[in-house]
This record gives structure tokens, sequence and C-alpha cells, in this order.
């Protein structure tokens, strides 16, 4: 088990001794972007009976599952209330190698989960930006990927759940038994019940390498054009520099990929390099530590700036077939441990959204926005959507995803979020809940049509609204706090 | 935007008619609607601020009759406004009056009522919003403080050590409350013109309500502990605290 993902929030413990109930413990838990920390009384459980048995009998203020903290905003925190902390429910239990199917408790992360698949040659389609993610914490956010076009969200991937709610107690929930249901836990955000384990498809895995393509891009119109006309890889992703000046703004490196396939005579395909990878399925912890209570910004824009250059700058104009293992193909982030603390004490805001096809402007305006009111975006990746799963909450729809980091202490970024609200919401675009800490409640609806559906099924396993986070509570997807 | 910054929908105002309270909750409906509980002494004043809120979209908004000076009725008034709002997000502390200008008091009595409401009534209204924030796990309050609370001067002693008092007990809850999810802005404006402020004579960095509440705003939304307004007196005032004493006792301050 990987103890950086257990470095969630300020401090996140399991407080719990064999024998005896499970008590709760004051913490102070916020986000992965370190905004908007709230006290909340954690549980740490060690068996689904455990989940159960506080919903049976949960104190007042409510109850919201949390694993890693690694969902940007308040989704897993839950003010004067209770967290249950899953990450002690860490086991994978089973991988079938003939069904294709692999089944794991809530806390597991991908880091864990995707070494223990690669070694039997096996992989799992939809993958996050970084590997500390618990699978639970993925599924309540319908997380995607790289390969969302492909590959759609994780809920594509799910064969069963195992979901403790108010009303019922312990189910199992299947898409074939349970439509609607499964299409509103999934994506779920921890309001339609805690998922205490998890029966995911996975794929077989020719070779722990990915084959690719790169090409770097002098302006945005140029990037978007770049993005436009590739259907011929599985894999997609841009990484943007929004720091740059003028007419280079949104200046970017579009890095597209396959699967490798299997390897010709048994060969890595890095084996003519000076130091080939030695094992490319494993996930070596990284190497760069981020100072810990560092009062300030390490990160300041003339940094950022000059950073973002000499990346941009050290990119060849284009590339082929470039062999990447697991790590690098898929967690670039996950270079610097606890990297969110590079914006020092106030944190950092990320704002995702999507549009669909044909509003590029919507892109184009949100960079010219922010570059107007000089609001810094210091890390911005533009994706292609695929189309869109069917859950009422899910964040993808095809067309075009943005997500910026942006230093939380910028000034007039509140504003200018609420305005870029606004533009998203009238392109028929929404933000990304799991990123969300600020969103106005007038616009869920807007962003959200099928919030009633959400409703309708939440009014079905919660009808206490016992279940509840402060996420929900500012939504007004759930009570608000007592 | 640390904390929930200036999103939190649901307000409590102690000092409900307040013009700098006021213009703050105004500030804040002019970008989200807001839940507020007005807590002050008038209850006919207290009305007209509530009608007022409601044109300006506050929806719904309560009122509760407290004195500042009626210590033994606070934990029950900030009880009733929190019940109001099902909790609160935001807590602005606006209780304060002037008094007797100058040096060395010759209304003694005036004096001690002056201690009495800005801060040992503020300060226990103060104290029992931050016990309820403390409860709830998250919130913000927002003191009204003053520059002439960051260095006393000779022109103004009583209030000035009046809001110096609430000031450190302000800053020294939010140190003391940071890790426990609720934070603590501490405003220091300069000269506001005010019905408090009426028929004084104007000092330099003189300011209007609207200003001190964007200043306020802008505050929450970068998460600071402390905001001046106008800005600039920030520093004039470290200038100030920086000199000799000598030297500040000559000023004409």
């Amino acid at each position: 088990m990987s103890t950086a993902s257990r470095a969630s929030g300020p401090d996140t413990t399991t407080a719990a001794v064999a024998g005896s109930p499970p008590r709760g413990r004051e913490h102070t838990l916020s986000g992965w972007g370190r905004v908007a920390p709230s006290r909340s009384s954690v549980i740490g459980v060690r068996s689904a009976q455990e989940v159960a048995d506080v919903l049976a009998a949960p104190a007042p203020g409510g109850v919201i599952a949390r694993g890693a903290g690694r969902s940007y905003g308040d989704a897993a925190q839950n003010a004067g209330g209770t967290v249950l902390d899953l990450t002690a429910l860490d086991r994978i239990l089973s991988i079938d190698d003939d069904a294709l199917l692999v089944r794991v408790q809530p806390g597991v992360t991908y880091g864990e989960l995707l070494p223990a698949l690669a070694s039997r040659g096996l992989m799992f389609a939809v993958v996050p930006g970084t590997r500390y993610v618990t699978i639970g914490g993925a599924i309540a956010s319908d997380i995607h990927g790289k390969s969302h076009h492909r590959d759609g969200t994780i809920a594509r991937h799910i064969a069963s759940l195992r979901v403790c709610t108010p009303s019922g107690g312990l189910r199992e929930l299947t898409p074939e038994r349970d439509p609607e249901r499964f299409a509103a836990t999934v994506g779920g955000m921890g309001l339609m019940g805690v998922i205490v384990e998890a029966t995911l498809r996975v794929q077989r895995l020719a070779s722990p390498w990915w084959s690719v393509d790169s090409d770097r891009t002098d302006s945005l119109e140029h990037t978007i054009a770049a993005m436009s006309g590739d259907e011929a890889h599985r894999y997609s992703v841009t990484w943007l520099d929004l720091m740059a000046r003028g007419a280079a703004i949104g200046r970017g490196v579009v890095m597209n990929s396959n699967d490798w396939g299997p390897l010709t005579g048994g060969q890595a395909p890095d084996a003519d390099r000076r130091r080939p990878c030695t094992d490319p399925a494993s996930l070596p912890p990284p190497r760069l530590q981020a100072p810990p209570h560092f009062p300030g910004a390490v990160l300041a824009p003339a940094v950022v700036r000059t950073f973002n250059s000499l990346r941009w700058h050290a990119s060849k104009r284009s590339e082929r077939a470039v062999p990447m293992p697991l790590a690098t193909h898929y967690f670039q982030l996950d270079l610097v441990r606890d990297w969110n603390r590079l914006y020092g004490s106030h944190g950092f805001v990320q704002y995702q959204f999507a549009v669909p096809p044909g509003a590029e402007t919507a892109v184009v305006r949100c960079v010219e926005l922010l570059n107007a009111r000089r609001i810094p975006a210091y890390l911005a990746v533009l994706k292609r959507l695929g189309a869109p799963a069917d859950g009422p909450l899910s964040f993808p729809i095809e067309g075009w995803t943005l997500a910026l980091d942006i230093p939380a202490s910028a000034p007039g970024l509140r504003p200018t979020l609420d305005e870029l609200d606004d533009m998203v919401a009238g392109h028929g675009g929404r933000v990304y809940l799991t990123k969300d800490v600020r969103l106005r409640r007038e616009l869920l609806e807007t962003m959200y049509p099928q919030l009633e559906r959400f409703r309708s099924q939440r009014a079905g396993v919660d009808p206490d609204g016992i279940l509840r986070s402060d996420l929900g509570a500012r939504l007004g997807l759930c009570r608000a706090a007592a | 935007m640390s904390g929930p910054g200036s999103d939190g929908r649901r307000v409590v105002v102690i000092g409900g008619t307040s013009e700098i309270a006021l213009a703050i909750v105004g500030a804040l409906a002019g970008s989200a609607p807001r839940a507020v509980a007005l807590i002050g002494r008038d209850g006919a004043r207290l009305a007209r601020a509530a009608a007022a809120l409601e044109q300006a979209g506050c929806d719904p908004v309560s009122t509760v009759e407290a004195d500042a000076g009626d210590t033994g009725r606070h934990a029950a008034a900030i009880e009733t406004a929190f019940a109001a709002l099902g909790g609160a997000d935001l807590v602005i502390v606006a209780v304060g009056v002037l008094g007797e200008r100058g040096g060395l008091p010759h209304d003694v009595p005036g004096a001690l009522e002056v201690l009495r409401t800005n801060l040992v009534g503020a300060g226990s209204l103060l104290i029992e919003a931050a016990r309820r924030l403390d409860a709830q796990g998250h919130g913000t309050l927002i003191v009204l403080s003053s520059v002439a609370g960051e260095r006393v001067r000779a022109a103004n002693v009583v209030y000035g050590a009046s809001k110096a008092g609430l000031d450190g007990l302000a800053l020294g809850l939010g140190d003391a409350l940071h890790s426990h999810g609720v934070r603590v802005l501490v405003v220091r404006p300069g000269f506001v013109h005010t019905a408090m402020t009426r028929g004084l004579p104007s000092a330099p960095f003189a300011t209007n309500p609207d200003q001190v509440a964007r200043a306020v705003v802008r505050g929450l939304d970068r998460g600071s502990a402390v905001v001046w307004a106008p800005a600039a007196l920030r520093w004039v005032m470290l200038v100030l605290r920086s000199l000799p004493r000598s030297i500040v006792r000559r000023l004409p301050l």
C-alpha cells in the first residue's frame, strides 16, 4: 500500500481498535485543492458491516464516505457531521483472469490495482491522471481518462457494486437489474450510498508499453485544429501553456497514443536506450517531494511561465511512436508527491468544464477572459470527450473539456469563474462537480438537466437525508447542516 | 479563495443595523442570493434594514433583538439567529459606539460604556458565535475592528483601546480555531463616513461603507486574516507602528 495515498487531508487517521465499535475523531478536512476546509467527525471503518452500522444509527449532521481525499473540492467532507474513512478497506479481493473480472474494496487505489493487474497481463480501461485516487472515489465521480472517446467513463466497466444505503442496508447493484439506481450511484458524489465493494471488468494487456505520438503546437487555434482531426488513437490529451504571452498563449503539446501491443521477440521497445526501463509495469515512488507547511506559494507566475516555456521548447516539434511505460504514460501528475502544497496555504482551485462539439469558442473565450483578467492558469489540460454515460450527474458530454489549476488567491478569481460558469452553461456545458468548490447552486440544473432523475433516485435510497456532504449541502443536493 | 470565501449563503449579522455590515451583505448579495439573520438592539431599525436587504435579493431575512450590554442573553440570541438559517457560513460582528473622543475621558461612565459595548459586549457575542461555528465545523467570522485599534492614539484613547482589545480577541480566536475549519477576518477601516461619524471632521484616507464592503469581499476570497480599508492604510500603519513612541506622541494624530 502506498503511504502517499493516505496523505490526503491535513490529517486523516483510522482511529479504530479491533473489537470496539467505531468511534469518530474530530478532523479538519479539505479536498486536494486545500480550499474550504471544514471539521468533521472521522470514523475509520474496517468492514462493510461497520459502514452499515453507522448508517443505521447516524449521529446528527449526516454521513459521507471519503477515500484518499483526492477530489479537488468539498465532496468528501461534512462540516459538523460524520465522515467515513474507507482507506482501510484497501484489499484486492480477487482477480479472475478467465472472466476478466476484478473484485476490490473501495479504498484500493489505482497505484495498487494497476501493477497487480499488469503482472497478470491485465489492464483497466479508465485511468485518471493520478494513481493516488481510490476506486470508490473514482466510481462516485464517474471518472474518465485519456481514452474517454473510446472507453467512456468508469460506469461502462463496472459489472456490479455492493452499496450500503440508509434505507436498504447492504445490497448488490448491477446496471442490468437496477439501471436507474446504478446510473445515479455512479457519479452520485457519494450521496446515493456508500460503495463497499466493486467488481470491475478488465481487459487483456499485451505489454505494459504505450506508443505515443506528440505534436508541438504554436497557438490555441493551432492546438484545437491539431486535436480536431485525430480518430486513430485510443488515448489523447493536450497540455496547454496558458502562461505564454501574446499569440503564443494556448500553445501546447498534443499527445496521442495507443497500446503498444505484443513485444517483438520479448524485447522492450526502449532496449536501445542508455537507461532502459527495468520494470515498465511498476509505479515507483515519486523522486520529488513538495516541502510541507511552506507558508507562501513556491509557484509564482514568473516561475511557472519559465517552466512552461522550457517544457514547450524541450518538446520536439513532432515525434512518432515513442515507447512509454505505465507510469509515464498515465501519471505525469505524480512526478512530485504532494504537489498541491506548491500552491501555498491558500490552496488552488481546479476549474474543469465540458462543452459540446462546435463550442470550441467557449474554450477560446475562457482562455481570453483569464488572460484579460490576469488570472494565471498554471496547469491547463484540454481533452476531447466521446459519448456521455447515462448517469444524471456524470460529467463528460461529447465535445471538449478544459481543466485549469489556478491559485485560489488570484485576485478577481471568483467573479471571473462565475462569469465563465454562465458562458459554459450558455453553450450547453457544465462544470465537473468532483473539482468544484464554488459553483452557484442556481446553475446546477441548467448544467445537469437530468437533476430530477438524480433527486428521485436519492429520495428512494435516502429518504431521511442521512447522506450529506459540504458539496451536496452547498449545491442543494442534500439537506444543509443543522 | 481559501475557506468558503465569500460564497457562504447563510449570513448572521451581529450589529444588524450597522451601515458597514449592511454594505457587506449588499455586496455579497450582488453575486448570489443570501439568507440573512440580523441581530440588533432596535426592533424598528432592524425591520427597516431587513426590508432593504429583501429589496437587494436576500431571502429569507429574519431579525433577533438583543442588546450588546445584556451579555446574559447573547447565547440565546446567537442560537435563535443560527436556527433561523439552519446554521451559518458567515458571521459579521459589527458592534460599536464611538463615545467621547480625546485622551483622558471627562465622562467616565460614558468611557466605561464604550468599553462595555465595544469590548465586553462585542467580545461576548464574538465568543458565542465562534462557539457555534466551532461546533458546526466550518464558517468565517468577519470582525469590524478599526485602525484606531491597531495603534491606540492619544486623540481617541477609549475607542481605540476597546477596538484594540476586540482586534486581539478576534485574531487570537482565528489562530485557535484555524485547525477547526473556522476562519476569522479582521477588518480595520480608517475613517468611514457613516451615521456614527456624522458631524466629525473627515480624516485622511477616509472611506465609505461600500468601499469597506468591497475590501471585505476581496479579503474573504483571498483568505486574508486582516484587511485594511482603504488598503493603503496597511502601509501607513506599518510605518506608524514602527516609529518611536516619542515621535508618534508629537504627531498631530
